[in-house]
């Protein structure tokens, strides 16, 4: 086996593109890895790692393109190398190709010079440079919507710290979506607008919500996200106390909806106190977490994601949409799933495999598992991305997005080769009952996840079949028919491959208790809690809102095809790292630029 | 200190710089041997291109510069012995910048030669530079000793005498005429020398003898580049107006000797940045290839620090093709070059950019942030002394004198600041 690097130096391409690239790559004769990363030292033990670093890669600074191959033989890894600077040259629209477009920018700050009236900055560059884009951002007026995950926690808390002052929002790092004055930011649906506005610290929690609200007849007047931190005791909820007092006085929001994680006690003991005196009616979803001793004047507490729904429709009073909530499985239905589903597990087959893209789908998944008195055990977590080991005796579900598997490789929203793999892995244990699985649509994620998921289970069964097995596939679909991938076909596409497509998430999650113990279902409400009205909302200029919202994309250029798409008012600034690709020189430059 | 305050003193302070520049007001004075111009100058000091360089790092065609001058000014009987001379460390060489001037290519002038005088009106300041002598890109043979001579002997006392009449010529109205006649100022000189022949055929008629007059006007009417030491003179006052302004980051100089390219910075003082000189890329005359062909040289780079040449590259389409690239990625890379720029000197107008002014005042901020290097038309010069030009071509910037620059603006003015937002790898 040949191990070989190619340096292209002071050179940069975008992580999505270079991912992409090298999986093209991986596919010739001879080779067997294939790694095209910038040389920063995080990407540099990946390839190190993985047994594909040489000599001229090691020397490879954070400004230089590392091409890393490992192959049969040196031509194959010759052939290889040649194959990738064929794909970096061939690349049409790259940044040289982009320049003589105008709306195609080097810098920031030429952007915003040339549309003074952005408002929102979408940045996606590498994580060791996020920051300083932000802070450059601020500096110039614009709200920041940091979509970059591996963001210093010290750096996270200076920007909204920052932001605060100038009267700036900060949405992320780590920030998945985001729907401002109806533009899309992110991952995000297609989805009306409407009265409800949204604050999200868990990106795919905020866009099966606004999903949910949109199935059933309610629309969005915003939803902002906060990043996955927010609400932890190091960042005290900064950005989604800012984004309750937008909303509070939003005259187009007529009740707030937050979404978290499991957040800090302290943190969403805050929140809630500012939520329940914020004058508008308002829902909180903690996944599990009921603060103490909440009197809660206009507050509700939905447990499940799918609770929130019904608590926001119990708000709007006179106009509550019962006849349009559509996703609840009635009882007879979840009880034939669960028996026809059963009939096919031999025993010993007892076990659920919960394979994620949304970090909050996999979180309330084990909060089901947990409720149903199952709990389930993590992951042994991998040294290198890709190799996972589950527990053997205990159930497991796994969120890929998170930042140990997303290094090297792309989101599993936008690459469901690892999930693919996985499920054969499943099919493979004669333990595994259930695959749970989530699969989210909408801009930015795959442009047909169904399908390429049905392959995989067709995949997993033929495989199980020939072991002489069967083992259920349960999954739910986060979109709306507007979305291009389409709810109703997803689900139909997945459904003819023997996937069973509950509607929720949580009711997904029910079923493969359900039908990892062989139970019928017991009769499962709705946990909403009536409401009572709050004061009118104060008046006040909105600096985020009022739109039109007017983006500059600082990075990955299938945003801004998204934001153009939708007809949105957006900048591209075609980003690559500073000279000499050193982030401590671009977080010193982000103070005086 | 509050970062905030920071960028607002840098954004403040650049806009001074840029006034200073826009204020600037350069006319052509005099013609007058730079040994006049500078009667201080130490025995046997020759000026160069370029950050200081030595003998030994010297270039070939800065060596063939060198030793064409040594025999221009008798100070060397021959070649070997003008090159012993300088191995021997008896030569004093100066940057021209070091003067307030600008030379072109190797940029080796001598006591005996003679410059353009140009003065800024309003400060009294004063730059200069010379023809491109086929010298200035390291020949000696008789022919470029001749050419030496003459301009020397005749055409130069004869644009002297010309000029005396007219007492000065407004350099900034010529220019902006030739940009709207298809130059960029420094590699295409072709309307700007014609206009300069326009304004002083009648003197150079009336205040000189006919022979001479006859011989300079034959002269003018074949050089193309005969403005190129005017341009370049005022591009030097323009750029120079910009030095020392605490705190600014834009570019006062842009040069190389063919072994080293360095910038210097408004707020960094006299310090020359330096990286290696770049390759030039572009095309060659018949019977010279790439592997001929030294790195980029000369003090012209001074064009594009005030944003022409390459920076003006929409103005010229005529010259697409002597760099050997097509119009459009002229105008895409010149388009490129407003995003390291702070400004525009709207006294010099682009009629393709619907009369918008040239673009003014690199920002070291805005290279280091961007990426965007500087591109620069040039002249190619042989890497060996004893040639004439082989080519030409664009270059560009090397980024370590701007990563350079941009550490050695924080080590002066935020030495005792913590990086703001300073975040170092997390170890795990």
């Amino acid at each position: 086996m040949i191990a070989s690097c190619h340096v292209r130096p002071d050179y940069y391409r975008d992580s999505v593109f270079l991912m992409r690239a090298a999986q093209e790559v991986r596919g010739a004769k001879g080779v067997l890895d294939v790694g095209m990363m910038m040389g920063t030292p995080a990407n540099k033990r990946v390839l190190r790692a993985a047994g594909l670093l040489d000599a001229a890669g090691e020397a490879a600074g954070p400004g230089d393109l590392v091409i890393a191959v490992s192959a049969e033989t040196q031509d194959f890894a010759d052939a290889a190398v040649a194959a990738a600077i064929a794909l970096l040259d061939a690349q049409v629209d790259g940044p040289a190709a982009r320049t003589a477009d105008a709306a195609h920018w080097a810098s920031l700050e030429g952007a915003v010079e040339a549309e003074p009236k952005a408002n929102v900055a979408l940045i996606s560059v590498p994580g060791d440079y996020a920051a300083a884009e932000a802070r450059r951002a601020l500096s110039r007026g614009l709200n920041v919507f940091l979509f970059s995950d591996n963001v210093a926690l010290d750096a996270e808390i200076r920007l909204k710290t920052i932001g605060r002052a100038y009267g700036k929002l900060v949405m992320g790092p780590d920030c998945g979506t985001a729907i401002i004055d109806g533009v899309p930011l992110g991952f995000a649906n297609a989805v009306p607008r409407g009265t409800i506005g949204v604050i999200g610290a868990s990106g795919t929690g905020m866009q099966v919500v606004t999903c949910l609200l949109a199935r059933s007849g309610m629309g969005i007047s915003q939803a902002i996200g906060t990043g996955s931190r927010d609400l932890t005791s190091d960042v005290g909820g900064a950005s989604t106390l800012q984004a309750l007092d937008l909303l509070a006085r939003d005259p187009a929001t007529e009740a707030v909806v937050v979404v978290s994680k499991v957040p800090s006690p302290s943190v969403a003991d805050t929140v809630v106190a500012r939520l329940a005196e914020c004058g508008k009616p308002a829902v909180a979803n903690f996944l599990g977490y009921t603060p103490a001793g909440i009197a809660a004047g206009g507050l509700t507490f939905a447990r499940m994601l799918e609770d929130v729904v019904p608590a926001v429709a119990h708000l709007s009073g006179s106009n509550w949409p019962a006849g349009r909530l559509d996703y609840w499985w009635p009882y007879e239905d979840v009880a034939r799933a669960a028996q026809s589903e059963c009939e096919h597990l031999a025993p010993g087959q007892d076990l659920i495999r919960g394979l994620y893209s949304g970090g909050t789908l996999c979180q309330e998944a084990a909060l089901v598992l947990s409720d149903h008195g199952t709990p389930s055990s993590d992951a042994t977590i991998p040294e290198v991305a890709g190799t996972i080991t589950f527990p053997g005796d205990a159930h497991c579900v796994i969120d890929l997005g998170a930042d140990e598997f997303t290094v090297g490789r792309p989101h599993p929203m936008i690459d469901l080769s690892l999930r693919s793999r996985l499920m054969l892995e499943c099919a493979a244990d004669p333990r595994v009952a259930v695959v749970l699985f989530d699969v989210v649509l909408g801009f930015g994620a795959h442009p047909d996840p169904a399908t390429e998921l049905a392959l995989a289970v067709k995949a997993a069964r033929a495989s199980a079949a020939d072991a002489g097995r069967e083992l259920s596939f349960i999954a739910s679909v986060c979109g709306t028919d507007a979305d291009v991938q389409g709810l109703h076909r997803s689900e139909t596409v997945l459904r003819d491959a023997g996937v069973v497509v509950l509607p929720t998430n949580a009711q997904a999650a029910r079923l493969a208790c359900l039908v990892a113990e062989r139970k019928l279902p017991a009769d499962d409400v709705c946990s909403a809690v009536p409401w009572k009205p709050g004061g009118p909302p104060p008046a006040v200029s909105r600096p985020l809102f009022g739109g039109p919202c007017r983006v500059v994309n600082v990075g990955l250029p299938g945003f801004f095809d998204t934001l153009r798409a939708v007809g949105a008012p957006a900048t591209q600034v075609d980003w690559r790292p500073p000279l000499g690709g050193d982030p401590e020189l671009a977080n010193r430059l982000a103070a005086i630029l | 200190m509050d970062p905030e305050i920071t960028r607002q003193q840098v954004e403040a302070a650049n806009a001074a710089a840029l006034e200073n520049m826009l204020a600037v007001q350069p006319a052509w004075v005099d013609v007058t041997p730079l040994g006049e111009l500078f009667p201080d100058l130490p025995p046997m000091t020759l000026t160069h291109a370029g950050p200081p360089v030595t003998w030994g790092r010297m270039s070939g065609a800065q060596r063939g510069g060198v030793i064409a001058a040594l025999l221009y000014e008798g100070w060397a009987k021959d070649p070997a012995a003008a090159s012993q001379l300088a191995e021997d460390g008896l030569i004093n060489l100066v940057p021209n910048h070091d003067l307030g001037g600008v030379g072109p290519m190797a940029g080796v002038l001598s006591p005996s030669m003679h410059v353009f005088v140009v003065q800024d009106r309003v400060s009294g300041r004063r730059a200069y530079s010379s023809i491109e002598y086929d010298s200035l890109f390291g020949c000696w043979d008789e022919h470029a000793m001749d050419e030496l001579w003459q301009w020397n002997a005749c055409f130069y006392p004869a644009l002297r005498r010309a000029l005396g009449p007219l007492a000065e010529v407004d350099l900034i109205q010529l220019m902006a005429q030739a940009l709207m006649m298809g130059d960029e100022l420094h590699s295409r000189q072709t309307a700007s020398s014609v206009l300069l022949l326009r304004a002083l055929a009648s003197s150079i008629t009336s205040e000189n003898p006919q022979p001479a007059a006859i011989a300079t006007l034959n002269q003018l009417a074949g050089n193309e580049l005969t403005f190129l030491p005017l341009a370049m003179a005022a591009a030097k006052l323009i750029a120079s107006a910009a030095d020392g302004v605490p705190l600014s980051t834009i570019v006062t100089a842009m040069s190389r000797n063919g072994t080293e390219f360095g910038i210097r910075t408004s707020g960094t003082g006299s310090a020359w940045f330096t990286a290696p000189a770049p390759k030039v890329e572009g095309v060659y005359f018949p019977g010279y290839r790439e592997e001929d062909a030294g790195l980029d040289m000369g003090d012209s780079a001074i064009t594009e620090t005030v944003g022409l040449g390459a920076f003006a590259m929409a103005a010229a389409p005529g010259i697409a093709g002597l760099v050997g690239k097509s119009h459009g990625e002229l105008v895409a890379s010149s388009a490129e070059m407003s995003q390291i720029t702070a400004g525009r000197n709207p006294a010099l107008a682009v009629p393709q950019w619907d009369m918008s002014g040239v673009l003014l005042g690199v920002d070291v901020r805005r290279v280091v942030q961007t990426g965007v290097l500087p591109i620069i038309d040039t002249a190619t010069a042989h890497r060996d002394a004893g040639h004439r030009i082989i080519g030409a071509g664009v270059s560009r910037a090397p980024a370590e004198c701007f990563t350079g620059a941009l550490n050695t603006w924080f080590a002066l003015n935020l030495s005792d600041e913590p990086a703001e937002l300073d975040h170092r790898e997390r170890v795990p």
